[in-house]
């Protein structure tokens, strides 16, 4: 999920037709530039170099999203398949949580998650938090700062409360929802979902955390 | 029907991948399709309208930008056509790939 604008100007992007190291080469209708859509950067014309800014978004089942978003909207096209359901991940340890700033990557595997679904962790010295929801088999990725403070987390009687404050937070959302917090957010960051394997191939500098 | 190659690399698009890659490599992109018509205008519904459109166990890729949720059907975003939606939310123009 990008941002669609550099430097003031809006681009419509469009599949080109054109794969670089077998993926997505986009290009803007309007100066032509061609886009590394892994990269998310300009590789070839006018906007050469440009990058396009990153926007958190999170891989869950419609009634999770709805339930968490009740004034959601839902882009609606026809159906292309059926098959990406919450029972898609059949065994969670082909799948990973990840993250990629500038070169830097690292993964969270599911199962290591669904182990440990409040992790207090970092992005390369950032402080982060790793939520994971069992039921909907949804991971999103938070900065754990806030208001110049570094909050740590622990999941007690189903609930997921910070060590500082005792607030209670959704994990899912990163909202504070009881406690001195409440109404505050945690900053999402833009990790993916993706198979373990492909992660790895494409990534093998990458970090990967392990269970231990 | 597509090359395999395409669809691997539109699979991995659609697992929502960052492939890594030198970025200093050659950019030298080969092509195996067409282009595809830009997809703007996308058309939106309120979640108690798409409700029976959707199963509740389907996957969507969620994004909250400036306090407003959407919810983008993964089974509504496969295939090299639907690969990138030219959408506004929030006040900003965003693109949802897959």
């Amino acid at each position: 999920m990008y941002a669609r604008e550099v430097d003031g100007k809006k681009l419509t992007l469009v599949v080109s037709g054109l794969l670089w190291n077998r993926s997505l080469v986009m290009r803007d209708q309007e100066t032509q530039s061609l886009w590394s859509h892994i990269l998310g950067e300009a590789k070839q014309g006018p906007l050469k170099n440009k990058r396009l800014q990153q926007i958190p978004s999170v891989m869950t089942d419609w009634e999770s999203w709805q339930k968490q978003h009740a004034d959601t909207t839902v882009a609606v096209l026809s159906r292309t398949s059926k098959e990406y359901t919450r029972h898609f991940y059949k065994r969670l340890d082909d799948f990973v949580l990840g993250m990629v700033v500038e070169g830097k990557a690292k993964a969270w595997p599911l199962d290591v998650l669904h182990k440990t679904p409040a992790r207090n962790d970092a992005f390369f010295g950032q402080p982060a938090l790793v939520t994971f929801d069992r039921e909907s088999v949804t991971a999103r990725l938070f900065d754990r700062r806030l208001n110049e403070r570094t909050l740590t987390f622990h999941w007690k009687d189903g609930k997921l409360r910070d060590d500082q404050t005792g607030t209670t937070w959704n994990a899912l959302t990163g909202k504070a929802v009881a406690g001195t917090l409440a109404g505050q957010h945690l900053v999402p960051l833009p990790a993916i979902i993706s198979f373990r394997k492909v992660w790895q191939q494409f990534h093998p500098e990458s970090e990967i955390v392990s269970s231990k | 029907m597509l090359p395999k190659t395409l669809l691997f690399g539109f699979w991995c698009c659609a697992a929502g991948m960052s492939l890594a890659q030198d970025s200093s490599q050659e950019f030298n992109p080969k092509r195996v399709a067409p282009a595809f018509p830009p997809l703007t205008d996308i058309p939106v519904k309120p979640a108690q309208e798409a409700q029976r459109l959707l199963n509740p166990a389907e996957l969507v890729l969620g994004v909250v930008v400036g306090g407003e949720a959407r919810a983008y059907p993964i089974n509504m975003l496969t295939g090299p056509s639907r690969e990138i939606l030219n959408d506004t939310l929030g006040g900003k123009t965003i693109a949802a790939t897959w």
